[in-house]
């Protein structure tokens, strides 16, 4: 069953360092997600597993195929890796009907006409669009575009299946949409998906492992779930989840073994860690995560404030909350809306606070949180 | 009320003025001399009195059409000539679409190696006039029939055949190796543009390398392909330098060269009609190629960024490949030169002793032994007039058409979709397909007499300004349309908001931002007009010659040394000067026609 390695994979254009020494390990029917800002190696990574592009260094192995390593002078060619790769601007042949473009990869491999003509009629169907058979991808929309292109790159039947940022060129509605059917495709076909995207959303919402890249670095490479609670870092708690986490700097006042306290500019917090306590200084320098949904908005909070801007969507409300000199962003699920300028206090009841160091970015512990005013001269 | 409201409103923008003035203009100088000319073939000119017996000068006759079309001389006057303009044509577009567009392939999709020095080396012959090679076929290859032998009999005692020599065989050849960088420039643009995961999708799905070429990448660059067919198919057709060089020793005649001979002779009837057939033919062209552009918006690849290109790797053919390739443009672009200047230094060609070498042709005062005491070209004040007429002339036209050009681009641009638009884009795009020497023909027939408030301009300086700012509209409105295209409007509406006036706005803020696309709208006439001669061969006279028409000149009278000087020196002044606004500027003459 396929299974991707990926060993101490390097790829300089130059000077400029791409991927840095990349390790990991796709198991069969996972839906992979490569994901982070633009320039992070993303894309480079899916075209070196590909072939579409050779790594300066390293090992790849598909299936337990060794199809690249530097130093034994492998490179099979994309077409003896039996992969198939659906392209950011799907890269349909503009002078050939779509039946042509889903037929010509099984003609390469030189299915017998009927073969083809009854593959390529499962998979318009599947994809719904069988109407479309003699138009040119002039003549369809985006999204139509967008199915052709899965429909071609599924004829052959791959084992695994690269998509480069797939639905990037459709509007909001037909993401979501897509964003469906890709993941019932993936069901459907039984086979392995790789999938660059910069988009959180889509990595959360479809993969079953999230590889977060960062200047050609991985910073985490977990389920979903995982990169959400527990982020390794706070470049990983910055990027996933939206409205973004709140971040509050902070110096260590007290390093104990049981509470920490803790000191903003003009707030003091009290951190109690839930596994083993952090190793901390006093005076260190630190970054307090709260994610929105874990800051609660009640009347009798223990610190007051007032709303800076309420952003209402129907069925939840971006509240931001000014404590002091601090903002803190806040969901309240519902439909509500809140009078900009009116008082409003937070509660933090939970216990998935996260403290990361200044310095490193590093996850350091996670904890509950309670939180007052910093009098002058505390 | 209303529409004189509208008709206030509609002059109140600068566009709609610079339309209805550039297409009035353009109608008197390019419409209007085609009535012109179809007139001319039906009248009875001066010198034909003798065979048109019963006539005056002015009559109207079908006599022209008659003998061209079915006469006793019509297969030697014109049937002959036209095969063998269209058998060149078609021959040269083979060989400049192999060439070019291999070229372009090698140097947009493989790792072959020096590739900045191959793209400059390829365009060059495009720079150069096209007789640059003729001459230089000719340095190498003439036999014994126009007198000395050339540099290859000279080195190896063996003689050439005339069919290698003269005619066909190296008419086709020179014209293929000058149109080339056309086709390169042209399929270059468009397989640099084209978007490299097409390419790779078939890569993918286990296409071989073959069936990508032939079923992916082919049918994609068809449409440039088919365009660029057409036109080196025209451009080939109206070459006159080249056929009249390398043809005239054996009387292999084209439509060109025909049309020279009948209209300086003494039937400028025929030569008329001629000229018309080519004109029809040009733009029979023009037709196919709008419909051709038409199609290809359909092929205009779907969205999408093109990502970076993985280039074929050429293996251990990589070094060979390249050092090949460059040792081929050597050969044909620097060592034509070297032959001119070998040349311009020997008494008589062909020896290499040292006393038959002199620098009598450049600094001497003239031996009245040697090619009748004329003086070396860097004392000969002929030479000089002909070079300050050329630069003079060069200049002006530059102007003149660099400026309709930037406004042909900018009004039509503004009002794109619209018919003026539309009439003016394709109208300031013909004189293209006008063939250089009829299109000098018409403006014989046009201008030799008083019209309207225009005086009679023959063998005035006016009438080749005229005929080149004209001629060379094409270019510059190509460039013109190209600089405000890319602009896009926002960047002049942001300061039509602040009440920025046209004037202000054109030369502060859209003229600066494209400055490489509008300069290189000025340069191309320039340097088209350094090299032109078939255009002005038949509007020149004494006072006005320029540098070209004197090398033409001197060559019939076959003044070899002279020819070789001048052209060497041609060549350094066009070379010399697109590389220095190219370095200055960034502007190139490849931009404007890649586009």
């Amino acid at each position: 069953m396929p299974e991707i390695k990926i060993k101490n994979v390097t790829k300089k254009f130059g000077k400029f360092v791409a991927v840095e020494n990349l390790n990991i390990t796709i198991a069969d029917k996972w839906f992979v997600t490569l994901l982070g800002p633009s320039g992070c190696g993303k894309t480079t990574t899916l075209r070196m597993i590909s072939g579409l592009e050779s790594p300066t260094e390293g090992e790849i192995y598909i299936d337990d195929i060794l199809v690249f390593s530097s130093e034994k002078g492998v490179d099979l060619p994309p077409a003896k890796r039996d992969v198939g790769f659906l392209f950011q601007n799907y890269a349909l042949w503009p002078h050939m009907t779509v039946d042509q473009n889903i037929s010509f990869g099984l003609e390469n491999l030189k299915w017998s006409k009927s073969d083809i003509t009854n593959r390529v009629h499962e998979l318009t169907e599947l994809l719904k669009i069988d109407e479309f058979l003699d138009r040119y991808p002039a003549e369809l929309s985006g999204g139509q575009q967008q199915r052709v292109a899965i429909a071609r790159t599924l004829a052959p039947r791959p084992k695994v299946f690269f998509m480069d940022e797939p639905l990037s060129n459709l509007d909001a509605k037909l993401r979501m949409e897509m964003r469906t059917e890709l993941k019932r495709l993936h069901r459907e076909t039984n086979s392995t998906f790789v999938y660059v995207t910069h988009d959180q959303l889509e990595a959360m919402t479809l993969s079953s492992r999230i590889c977060l890249m960062k200047e050609g670095r991985v910073q985490q490479y977990a389920a979903p779930l995982e990169v959400y609670n527990v982020p390794s870092n706070k470049f990983s708690a910055e990027f996933v989840g939206n409205p973004t986490m709140n971040f509050v700097e902070v110096e260590c006042q007290q390093a104990g073994s049981g509470n920490i306290q803790l000191a903003a500019d003009d707030l003091l917090f009290t951190f109690t860690p839930v596994s083993h306590p952090p190793s901390l200084k006093t005076g260190q320098k630190l970054v307090l995560g709260l994610r929105p949904e874990c800051i609660r908005l009640s009347e009798e909070g223990t610190v007051q404030g007032s709303i800076y801007s309420a952003l209402p969507s129907g069925m939840e409300t971006t509240v931001i909350v000014k404590i002091k000199t601090t903002l803190f962003t806040s969901v309240v699920f519902g439909g509500q809306d809140f009078p900009v300028d009116g008082e409003i206090g937070i509660q933090l009841d939970h216990d998935n606070y996260i403290l990361f160091d200044k310095g490193s970015g590093e996850n350091i512990a996670a904890g509950s949180l309670t939180v007052s005013i910093r009098e002058a001269g505390t | 009320m209303t529409f004189r409201h509208g008709y206030k409103s509609f002059f109140r923008k600068p566009e709609n003025v610079i339309l209805v003035c550039l297409i009035t203009i353009l109608i008197y100088l390019i419409l209007v001399p085609l009535f012109s000319i179809v007139n001319d073939t039906f009248r009875v000119h001066s010198s034909e009195l003798m065979r048109i017996k019963g006539t005056a000068a002015g009559d109207f006759t079908t006599y022209h059409w008659k003998s061209i079309f079915a006469g006793k001389y019509s297969k030697n006057i014109f049937y002959q000539p036209l095969f063998n303009t269209l058998w060149i044509s078609i021959t040269t577009c083979f060989i400049a679409i192999c060439m070019g567009g291999g070229f372009a392939w090698l140097v947009t999709r493989t790792d072959i190696r020096y590739k900045k020095l191959i793209s400059s080396l390829f365009i060059l012959p495009y720079i150069m006039p096209s007789w640059t090679l003729a001459m230089a076929w000719l340095n190498f290859f003439k036999n014994e029939r126009v007198g000395a032998p050339g540099l290859f009999t000279a080195f190896t005692g063996i003689q050439i055949a005339d069919w290698f020599a003269y005619g066909f065989f190296p008419i086709t050849i020179v014209l293929g190796l000058h149109y080339a960088p056309f086709a390169y420039i042209l399929i270059g643009g468009i397989l640099r543009n084209m978007d490299a995961n097409l390419e790779e999708a078939a890569q993918i799905l286990k296409t071989g390398r073959w069936r990508i070429i032939r079923k992916i990448t082919i049918p994609i660059v068809l449409p440039a392909m088919l365009s660029t067919v057409l036109l080196v198919f025209s451009s080939a057709m109206s070459a006159f330098a080249v056929p009249a060089f390398l043809g005239t020793p054996v009387r292999f005649q084209v439509l060109t060269t025909q049309l020279f001979r009948t209209l300086n002779g003494t039937s400028p009837g025929y030569g008329y009609l001629i000229a018309l057939v080519m004109i029809v033919i040009g733009a029979i062209i023009l037709l196919t190629n709008q419909m051709l552009i038409g199609k290809r918006k359909s092929f205009a690849t779907v969205t999408g960024k093109s990502s970076n290109i993985s280039l074929v790797n050429l293996k251990k053919f990589r070094t060979i490949l390249s050092i090949v390739v460059l040792i081929w443009l050597l050969l044909i672009t620097i060592v034509p030169l070297i032959t001119f200047a070998i040349q311009s230094f020997q008494i008589s060609s062909g020896s290499f002793k040292a006393e038959n070498f002199t620098t009598l042709f450049w600094l001497g005062e003239g031996r009245p032994d040697v090619l009748s005491g004329e003086p070396g070209i860097l004392r000969n004040k002929y030479i000089y007039i002909g070079l300050w007429n050329s630069v003079r002339l060069s200049v002006l036209i530059s102007l003149l058409a660099g400026t309709a050009g930037l406004l042909v681009g900018y009004s039509v641009v503004k009002k794109r979709g619209s018919l003026w638009a539309n009439t003016l884009d394709r109208l300031s795009f013909f004189p293209y397909l006008l063939p250089s020497m009829a299109f000098g023909a018409i403006y014989l027939s046009m201008f030799a007499v008083r019209r309207g408030f225009i005086p009679s301009l023959y063998g005035s300086f006016a009438i080749l300004v005229l005929i080149g700012s004209v001629k060379y509209l094409p270019f510059a409105s190509r460039a013109g349309i190209n600089a405000i295209f890319q602009l896009g409007k926002e960047i002049e509406e942001a300061a039509v908001i602040f009440g920025v006036s046209w004037w202000k706005r054109m030369v502060k803020i859209i003229i600066p931002i494209q400055r490489a696309s509008v300069l290189s709208g000025f340069l191309l006439p320039f340097i088209s007009s350094m090299r032109e001669l078939s255009l002005f061969i038949l509007l020149v006279t004494p006072s006005t010659k320029v540098l070209t028409t004197m090398l033409f000149q001197y060559n019939e009278k076959g003044w070899d040394q002279y020819a070789n000087a001048i052209i060497l020196f041609i060549v350094l002044v066009v070379v010399l000067l697109n590389a220095i606004v190219n370095k200055v500027t960034g502007a190139s003459i490849d931009k404007g026609i890649g586009d």
